[in-house]
């Protein structure tokens, strides 16, 4: 699965830490996110794109093979 | 997995491990001297059957009675299995989905890694006697060392990462 949150965190222009703490996790958990080595689960996902004000689809994308 | 004791708890746990492996030595006390006098403890002897059988072996004199041994250890083993379980139920700092991610994964590795050294431990010394308690007790080990390697490790590559 792809994601463009280090997209959406350049137009905000906010750090890993900063993001964590809005959403309420480690800065770790928002770097594996970002590196594809964890999958969120619907909630954090939806709790990225109520702080990133845009659609869940547009944060997390399936790709060809998935 | 769900925890439910806050952080503190995890250095409760580790005290009461401490505590219990201060009564564990001491409830071997003579086990240890008894090994001291043959060179090495046995697997295949253990020191209550040398008591058992002074002719075949030099026995020291023992500085507990066999009901005070047993219930240092059987306090050791309370105190044991209640430190790692405060510490397998007590939150992190920040105890989101990724570190519960990492609990699992370390929970189940330490299924396979305690069956792994089981079978051996049955191998290597076929007559050594693991009662169960010992075996879940050895679990619980293994994922304390487990959970902190994951950690460790996940955590280092995200360092590595960021600097890069």
């Amino acid at each position: 699965m792809k994601n463009y949150i280090k997209v959406e965190r350049a137009k905000k222009d906010i750090t890993q830490a900063t993001l964590a703490e809005k959403i309420g996790v480690s800065r770790q958990t928002i770097n594996a996110i970002e590196k594809g080595k964890f999958i969120p689960s619907t909630l954090l996902a939806l709790k990225m794109a109520r702080y990133f004000e845009t659609p869940v689809g547009e944060i997390f994308e399936l790709e060809e093979e998935e | 997995m769900k925890t439910y004791l806050p952080h503190y708890f995890k250095r409760i746990g580790i005290l009461f491990v401490f505590i219990a492996i201060v009564l564990s030595c001491i409830g071997a006390v003579d086990d240890f001297r008894q090994g001291w006098v043959d060179g090495g403890n046995s697997a295949d002897h253990g020191y209550k059957e040398l008591k058992a059988h002074p002719e075949l072996y030099q026995t020291i004199n023992p500085y507990l009675t066999d009901e005070e041994v047993k219930l240092y250890v059987s306090i050791s083993l309370l105190f044991s299995i209640l430190g790692f379980l405060m510490y397998l139920f007590s939150k992190e700092k920040i105890d989101d989905e990724y570190i519960q991610h990492i609990r699992l994964k370390s929970i189940f590795q330490s299924l396979l890694v305690s069956w792994l050294i089981y079978a051996a431990v049955k191998l290597i010394f076929p007559k050594y006697q693991l009662d169960g308690i010992y075996i879940l007790q050895m679990q619980l080990i293994v994922y304390v060392i487990l959970f902190q390697h994951n950690k460790s490790v996940e955590f280092s590559e995200e360092e590595i990462a960021l600097e890069n």
